[in-house]
């Protein structure tokens, strides 16, 4: 637009009426989706040692025993030792990072509780969504 | 003492209890230790000298009984010449004469030197005999150790070949695992992948109209409209007086 001691002109663009509805029913569906929030995943994210491997990681472990090349304070060193503590899923053994996330959550709330009020606030509001019942 | 080290060298290190003789891995440290220990005793091992040794174990304890008996046997021959000698002269009627005194002399000094003889061959022939079998104790002593080296040789080799067993086995699990770990690995890094999708399908779902809007050819009308300002105005006045 322009103006002043020249005048002025203005040019307006026109969407489409059967355009129209379609866009503001995606900005609600976008503002509704917004509103749901980080959903973690809870699942098993790295496959564990399976028997096999263990079975290999202990004959390591009776070699080096054998040859008497166990440290002292070691001696009841096993395949598993240090590591944490596996989940099942379907036959699956793994780690899952859920644990450890949550943890991290919680510890930033317990840190800042203002700050993860607000953050919360972002979410969880009321979307629209009515539960179809029956 | 001579020959002592080879009491202990023998001795191979105890196996544990509870040792799994199967596994590769104890048997390789087993035979490690033992070749280990072997080897050791070997360059400590003293087969002996003869100066060192104590020859009278290897005497035949009977010698002196041989020796006895062979001087009996000697002197009993002495007696029977005596005799005879004493009869020799009754017959001739010169009994406890001279003549008989020296022929007596003669077999005495005879029967002397026999006895000597006799017994120093007796003695010498006992002392070689005992020697030799010092001699052969000894060798066999060295070639026993001999033995014991070369089986000591032995066992660090099929050690070394346990090892290997035990490293090939143990290389093979933990390839097969890291197979079997891998396939499970893709198991889980789909599921998160599904679930990834089922998380984002909202902000999918979204992108599609979007797409869809984009993707059409929107006909657009424009309108235009103008404001004259104070200079038109004056364009116009002046143009008008002019004219």
């Amino acid at each position: 637009m322009s103006g002043g001691k020249g005048g002025s002109q203005t040019t307006s663009a026109e969407i489409p009426e059967w355009a129209k509805e379609p866009t503001i029913r995606n900005i609600a569906r976008a503002e509704q989706a917004q509103q749901i929030g980080y959903q973690p995943y809870y699942g098993v994210d790295v496959a564990g040692f399976n028997p096999t491997q263990q079975a290999a990681m202990q004959q390591n472990i009776d070699a080096a025993r054998a040859f008497g090349m166990v440290p002292t304070g070691y001696e009841n060193l096993t395949a598993m030792s240090g590591m944490p503590q596996t989940v099942q899923q379907n036959g699956l053994i793994g780690y899952s990072s859920a644990p450890l996330y949550e943890q991290a959550v919680a510890a930033s709330r317990a840190a800042d509780p203002t700050q993860a009020a607000i953050y919360e606030s972002l979410f969880s509001q009321d979307t629209g969504y009515t539960p179809k019942v029956g | 003492m001579a020959g002592s080290a080879q009491g202990g060298a023998t001795a191979q290190p105890q196996i544990p209890q509870g040792t799994n003789l199967a596994n590769p891995m104890q048997q390789a440290s087993l035979a490690q230790q033992g070749a280990l220990v072997g080897t050791a005793r070997g360059l400590a091992f003293d087969p002996g000298t003869l100066a060192q040794t104590n020859i009278g174990q290897y005497q035949n304890p009977y010698t002196e009984q041989v020796v006895r008996a062979t001087e009996a046997d000697i002197l009993r021959g002495a007696q029977m010449g005596l005799n005879e000698l004493g009869a020799q002269a009754t017959r001739a009627g010169a009994f406890g004469g001279s003549r008989q005194g020296v022929a007596q002399a003669e077999l005495g000094r005879n029967v002397l030197q026999q006895l000597a003889q006799s017994s120093a061959g007796l003695r010498q022939s006992g002392f070689q005999t005992a020697q030799q079998m010092a001699q052969q104790d000894i060798q066999n002593r060295m070639q026993a150790q001999q033995g014991r080296l070369g089986a000591a040789a032995q066992l660090g080799a099929l050690g070394q070949q346990s090892f290997g067993y035990g490293t090939t086995i143990q290389q093979n699990l933990a390839q097969q695992g890291a197979q079997q770990q891998a396939i499970q690995q893709a198991i889980i890094d789909a599921a998160k992948a599904q679930y990834a999708g089922y998380t984002g399908a909202p902000t999918s779902s979204i992108g599609y109209v979007s797409q869809a809007l984009g993707a059409s050819a929107i006909p657009q009308s424009q309108t235009q409209t103008r404001q004259p300002g104070l200079f038109d105005y004056l364009t116009l006045a002046a143009t008008a007086a002019s004219g």
